[in-house]
């Protein structure tokens, strides 16, 4: 092997994607009988966007592939550990306008053993505030392969949600390529709940002055469901910033992985950058994965990661009994008041309310036995 | 109210309990006191059922319905829908749950254990602003993580808060008075004084005979090795300030 390969080897370590996926062929219908959601939003039906479907507000733009150059996608060719498929056409957005509510994404796949890889790309003009809200509503056991790559322009703040709100059996890859630009501030949340296996690759270059990136992450997992976070942040300019939380909660026999390296270049000088990724256990049975990676070639760096595992308190519970709270539901309430913090930073009021019932939803499905 | 006869219990093997009779009726207060270590906790959470105090002999019988019966197949929330209520002496924190969250929670598991419907969480807040009231507390503890980084006074206003809240027919207030100021203990007192009826009891657990002169007990009793060793009414207490425990010790 060379080097090269042993990165990749190590950088697929716990979620074997090229195996798992070998099974998995194109679809021959572009067709779903699953419902779109309402609203305005970006749909994309079994790996394709859809015109018809979408609907896309004022300030959104497609745009041909040729004629725009994401900074975003020039990086992501750079990266290894993408999962890109060449083949595919690419939707291109442009976003010339501050959009009120948020642009939401629909990934509408059915198949067995199929494989669908919708791309997009997107870029952002300068000073506007946006919210992305990717949502994957799939039936059947399938294999999606999701590309995004996000140019954020000079003085843009972006919020970016990728989720799967509904219980679905496929196999998610997603791989994610942000460029922020100055005094830009990109806000990322990985929301895994309700996914068999997910692997998620995140890349995030800092690349002027004043760029920030925060990267949050949640997933409750149980039964055998398996979540691999793979995040990259590279400061590439002096005074840059990023902040990165993940929390797992794990029951039953489910894998929660966090992955997080932080490149600092040397000449990217006042660079304060903070890592933490917390884990509940709450089954002996269930495995929890946290690597830290730093790279760090400055010295006028702030810095600070972290890693803690943990299991909901006997006392905690027993506080919650002696006043009347049955034992299940102390359980529950003190499973979200662990990831709670990580949902309140969302700003769109109804986007954190239809997620905060997600993630309620889920633990009434956890066994929450006594460890 | 409460029977306990021959009880004894133990924490991780270790026997702490060996032998408690006691019996509180309706309307009655009782002060158990004694040195660090004695058990008086411990004996509060046997009676609350924390899983990790085990009852290895005797009995607690508590008034369910009508009578008085054996309540160690009760889980502790059960024991707290029926009318059960501790005041720890170290209140827990509990960080992502504000108060106002496990004080409405909890008010509707005890309305559904006695029929009543629950009820929404704006006219819960106004119902609790009363209690505040009473207690001397600011609105803003409701919007706070229970218990967290509250001062220990605060805590344990917040402990008789949720008392207040929940009307127990037996409080055990592990040592709720300690790490008040005079002002913050007169008002405890006052809260508790309060909620004082025929048909509710208050077991007392204090180092401080101070405590006595606002909240008046009928019995006090000493609690040394995990039995109660002597009983008396509340001048047992001014004794103890006065002479400490020794003389009770070397009379055994
Ligand atoms: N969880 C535990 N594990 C081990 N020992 C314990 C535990 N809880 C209590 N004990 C022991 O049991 C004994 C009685 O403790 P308890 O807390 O009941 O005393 P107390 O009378 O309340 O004392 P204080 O006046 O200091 O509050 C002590 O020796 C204590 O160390
Ligand atoms: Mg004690």
């Amino acid at each position: 092997m060379n080097s090269n390969e042993v990165l990749l080897k190590e950088a697929w370590k716990y979620t074997p994607l090229f195996k798992l996926t070998e099974p998995y062929g194109q679809p021959s219908s572009f067709e779903t009988q699953i419902p779109k959601p309402q609203g305005a939003a970006v749909v994309f039906e079994n790996g394709f966007f859809n015109r018809e479907l979408s609907q896309l507000p004022k300030g959104v733009e497609l745009v041909q592939s040729s004629s725009l150059e994401n900074q975003a996608t020039l990086v992501a060719r750079e990266n290894l550990f993408r999962n890109r498929d060449n083949s595919q056409t690419t939707l291109c957005l442009r976003i010339t306008q501050v959009l009120e509510r948020p642009l939401s994404f629909y990934f509408l796949n059915q198949g067995e053993k199929h494989k669908f890889s919708p791309q997009i790309s997107i870029e952002i003009k300068e000073n506007i505030k946006l919210c992305l809200f990717e949502e994957f509503l799939s039936e059947g056991d399938i294999f999606i392969n999701r590309t995004m790559d996000i140019t954020l322009g000079r003085g843009s703040q972006v919020e970016h949600i990728v989720t799967a709100t509904k219980e679905q059996e496929s196999l998610l890859n997603s791989n994610t390529s942000v460029v922020v630009n100055q005094d830009s501030t990109y806000s990322n949340f990985l929301l895994t709940l309700n996914s068999k296996v997910i692997r998620h690759n995140l890349d995030i270059r800092l690349n002027e002055k004043g760029a920030h990136a925060s990267s949050f992450g949640l997933y409750t997992l149980n039964d055998n469901q398996h979540a691999d976070n793979y995040t990259f942040i590279h400061h590439a300019h002096e005074q840059t910033t990023s902040e990165q939380l993940f929390k797992g909660v794990l029951d039953d026999e489910s894998t929660g992985i966090f992955t997080g390296k932080i490149l600092v270049d040397k000449k990217s000088q006042q660079i304060n950058s903070s890592q933490l990724n917390k884990t509940m256990l709450l089954s002996k049975k269930a495995h929890s994965h946290s690597q830290p990676q730093l790279e760090i070639f400055a010295d006028d760096v702030k810095c600070s990661h972290g890693s803690t595992t943990g299991q909901l308190s006997p006392d905690e519970i027993f506080y919650f009994q002696s006043r009347g709270i049955g034992q299940r539901q102390a359980k529950e309430i003190l499973s979200y008041a662990f990831i709670q913090d990580i949902l309140m930073k969302i700003s769109d009021r109804e986007l954190r309310e239809k997620l905060t019932t997600a993630f309620t939803q889920k633990f009434k499905k956890f066994q929450l036995e006594t460890l | 109210m409460i029977e306990i006869e021959n009880l004894h219990a133990n924490v991780e093997n270790n026997e702490i309990l060996k032998g408690i009779n006691l019996k509180v009726n309706a309307g009655e207060v009782h002060a158990i006191m004694g040195p660090n270590g004695s058990g008086k906790s411990t004996l509060a959470k046997v009676i609350a059922g924390h899983p990790a105090y085990e009852k290895t002999q005797g009995s607690i019988k508590f008034q369910l319905s009508s009578k008085l019966e054996d309540i160690d197949e009760l889980e502790p929330d059960e024991r707290a829908k029926a009318g059960i209520f501790l005041g720890f002496q170290y209140p827990i924190e509990i960080p992502g749950v504000t108060n106002l969250t496990f004080l409405h929670e909890s008010f509707n598991q005890i309305c559904e254990a006695q029929g009543l419907d629950p009820i929404p969480e704006e006219d819960f807040r106004s119902f609790v602003k009363s209690k505040l009231e009473l207690l001397e507390m600011n609105e803003s503890f409701l919007d706070r993580p229970v218990n967290e980084g509250f001062s220990g006074g605060e805590k344990k206003k917040n402990e008789i808060l949720q008392m207040a809240i929940l009307n127990p027919r037996l409080s055990l207030l592990d040592e709720t008075d300690s790490g008040l100021d005079i002002d913050a203990l007169k008002t405890v007192a006052k809260g508790v004084n309060a909620l004082k009826s025929k048909r509710n009891a208050t077991i007392l657990v204090t180092h401080y005979q101070r405590l006595l002169n606002y909240i008046e007990p009928d019995y006090v009793h000493v609690l040394y090795k995990g039995r109660i060793v002597k009983s008396g009414d509340k001048s047992l207490a001014l004794e103890l300030e006065n002479k400490g425990y020794d003389w009770i010790i070397n009379e055994l």
